[in-house]
């Protein structure tokens, strides 16, 4: 049998998904930490941020990526990390983003930033087999995430790497997969307090080898190029576009009281996503589209809806 | 004029929308609420088109988009040019007999690049040969779509990321924005109306929409509409935002019609402009002697259209 011309076993993945905007700067701090610090142990390196989910949005995932080799990167014009090694979540509730594990290798490691255990993390994902270890670690209590939109789309970025939640959550990457060495990430972080404490304080579960799950239907690149108009039209949606499904992008989900809510219809009219509407049982919330952006419980004079954060929720 | 309905409040306003659930738009996005406002006034018989810019990019990723109502790209240089021929073409077919429909609304919807700045020739240009097109401008105050970068109506102090705030400069923006409502209502003689609009007075919003479609030719709406990226404030405080810039007088809201001004809003008195700059990180680098010059500036636009209240600090 003929060799795989294009296998690059000792090839490294790594793919840091966050919330569009909020995260942009501390997701892209991740893989530019790893990379330099791999670089020191004179490794190949690249770290580039997926173009297809710019520009940001305000809580769209987006992700950012590294690969890390001990041999020249052959697949170095491929922009997307199709078999990751380790995954990474900024935001507990990328989890129920069916799309994070997809391509897993086996024995991959899955890093979250969240205050909850591995256990509670491990409910809520849909796996393809591999997960070999769940990582959490706390980061928000250990740094302070840096929002800014320095260094996005080319602008200059003059804040330096790793001041954020990026030092723990690289820590952890560390402690759980040993990619790099942990005093070669410490030359490259602005916080190395705060990467220790992550590399520290992170918790580690090892996996037996768990059921795959249904595996993760979704359209190749293929597809997409099929139905996409050159020129040309696309049917107008009815009630809803399904192309641009955005549930996802929600960290809370708006709970109504019906007893205070006195029907004035004012988050209805606010609703950028025309998430709400009014119906005979009072207002109904379209959560499949709904991005949590919590509009419509900052302008109800009733004080009738609340945001619930999503994890509550198991669907 | 032709009469047109209008909406009487809030609840009284159409249930059906024309601008669906499904786009990529930031959450809490102040041009998307735009949009649906726009959308839900204008009803079924209505052609959009969307010069480049968030409004475009946002909604059409990828192959896709959210109006139930039919929608067409143009450059960010062209959306008059584009609008010119579609409501031409219409009125020519219909002239004609080959087209058996009712005239359709054409609206552009241009962002501040695509109508203050780089699209603003064809803008005049259509306004001068009197189509009957409603061009409106969604104000986001930057090219936001490319990453937020300085635009004609980027504030007098805003940071954008071709405005950073440093030791040479260090309010980051140093130049007050160009009025387009102005530059258009005064020298355009076939232009019917003019109007100032908020996503956050969305009524006032949506009936300057049909009053715009309901001229004989060509009508120009400028819609203040708040956004979280660029001006760094947290996704639930759009309408805060939008309405802030209303009762601090940072914008004016009016209609503009044979020569004279009317107020939309009846303020008793403004916030003063600090009120609304402190929830946005865009200017969180300013000094006090650059929010005096920017309250300077504030007053004498709210003068120039007869805003006349005093300015009153909130008892601490
Ligand atoms: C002629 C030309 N120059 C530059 C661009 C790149 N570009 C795409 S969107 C955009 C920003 C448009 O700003 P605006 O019209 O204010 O809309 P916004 O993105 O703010 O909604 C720019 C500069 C382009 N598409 N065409
Ligand atoms: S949080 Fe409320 S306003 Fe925001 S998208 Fe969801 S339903 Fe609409
Ligand atoms: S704004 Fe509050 S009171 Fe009014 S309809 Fe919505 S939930 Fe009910
Ligand atoms: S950058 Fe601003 S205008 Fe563009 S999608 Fe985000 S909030 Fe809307
Ligand atoms: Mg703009």
């Amino acid at each position: 049998m003929s060799e795989n011309l294009f296998a690059e076993p000792n090839l490294k993945q790594i793919t840091v998904w966050a919330r569009g905007v909020l995260q942009n700067k501390d997701a892209r701090d991740v893989v530019v930490a790893l990379t330099e610090a791999a670089a020191q142990e004179d490794k190949y390196v690249q770290a580039w941020e997926n173009y297809v989910d710019l520009p940001d949005r305000v809580y769209v995932p987006v992700r950012a990526y590294a690969k890390i080799s001990p041999d020249p990167i052959d697949s170095r014009y491929v922009y997307e990390n199709d078999a990751p090694d380790v995954v990474v979540l900024m935001e507990e509730t990328l989890v129920k983003n069916d799309k994070i594990l997809k391509g897993l290798k086996e024995g991959g490691i899955l890093v979250v930033n969240t205050r909850r255990s591995p256990e509670e993390i491990l409910n809520f994902l849909v796996t393809n087999g591999n997960l070999g270890t769940v990582v959490t670690v706390d980061a928000n209590s250990m740094s302070t995430a840096v929002v800014t939109l320095d260094g996005a789309e080319g602008a200059t970025d003059a804040t330096g790497i790793g001041a954020g939640i990026s030092a723990p959550v690289a820590g952890a990457v560390v402690k759980a997969s040993g990619i790099v060495k942990l005093e070669n990430l410490e030359k490259v972080v602005k916080n190395p307090a705060a990467m220790r404490r992550g590399y520290n304080e992170c918790q580690v579960m090892k996996l037996d080898k768990i059921e795959p799950a249904e595996p993760v239907k979704e359209e190749t690149a293929w597809d997409l190029l099929k139905r996409m108009p050159f020129a040309g039209t696309v049917d107008s949606p009815v009630s809803e576009n399904p192309g641009m499904v955005t549930g996802n992008w929600r960290t809370r989900r708006p709970v109504i009281d019906k007893e205070q809510c006195t029907e004035c219809s004012t988050c209805w009219i606010f609703c950028p996503d025309a998430c709400i509407t009014r119906t005979d049982n009072g207002m109904e919330f379209n959560l499949k589209y709904c991005k949590g952006c919590a509009l419509c419980e900052a302008t109800c004079p009733s004080g009738a809806i609340t945001m619930v954060p999503e994890l509550d929720f198991k669907e | 004029m032709s009469e047109f309905e209008r909406i009487p409040s809030i609840k009284k306003a159409p249930d059906e929308e024309y601008y669906v659930p499904g786009h990529r738009t930031c959450a809490g996005c102040g041009p998307a609420l735009c949009y649906r406002l726009v959308a839900k006034a204008a009803g079924p018989n209505t052609i959009f088109i969307g010069p480049t810019g968030c409004m475009y990019v946002a909604n059409t990723s990828y192959g896709c988009g959210p109006w139930r109502v039919p929608w067409i790209h143009a450059q960010i240089t062209n959306g008059g040019g584009v609008a010119s021929g579609i409501e031409t073409a219409y009125r020519m077919l219909i002239k004609k007999g080959k087209y058996n429909g009712e005239q359709p609304n054409v609206i552009v919807m241009a962002g501040d690049g695509g109508a203050v700045d780089i699209g603003l020739q064809s803008l005049s240009g259509m306004l001068y040969r009197g189509h009957k097109v409603l061009f409106i401008c969604y104000d986001n105050e930057s090219y936001a779509n490319t990453g937020i970068q300085v635009s004609p109506t980027t504030p007098y102090g805003a940071w954008t990321t071709f405005t950073p705030a440093g030791e040479v400069i260090p309010e980051g923006r140093k130049h007050f924005p160009k009025d387009n409502a102005k530059i258009v209502a005064h020298g355009h003689p076939y232009l019917k109306y003019v109007a100032t609009g908020s996503i956050g007075y969305p009524v006032d919003l949506m009936n300057k929409v049909r009053k715009g479609l309901a001229q004989e030719g060509p009508a120009y709406l400028h819609l203040h509409a708040p956004c979280p990226k660029g001006w760094q404030f947290p996704p639930d405080k759009t309408i805060e935002m939008a309405k802030l810039a209303v009762q601090t007088g940072m914008y004016q809201l009016y209609e503009f019609e044979n020569g004279k001004y009317t107020l939309s809003v009846q303020l008793k008195e403004r916030k003063p402009v600090i009120e609304y700059m402190k929830h946005q990180k865009r200017f969180a680098h300013l000094k006090p002697e650059h929010i005096e010059k920017m309250q300077a500036f504030v007053d004498a636009k709210c003068a120039e259209v007869g805003i006349t209240v005093p300015v009153v600090a909130a008892a601490q």
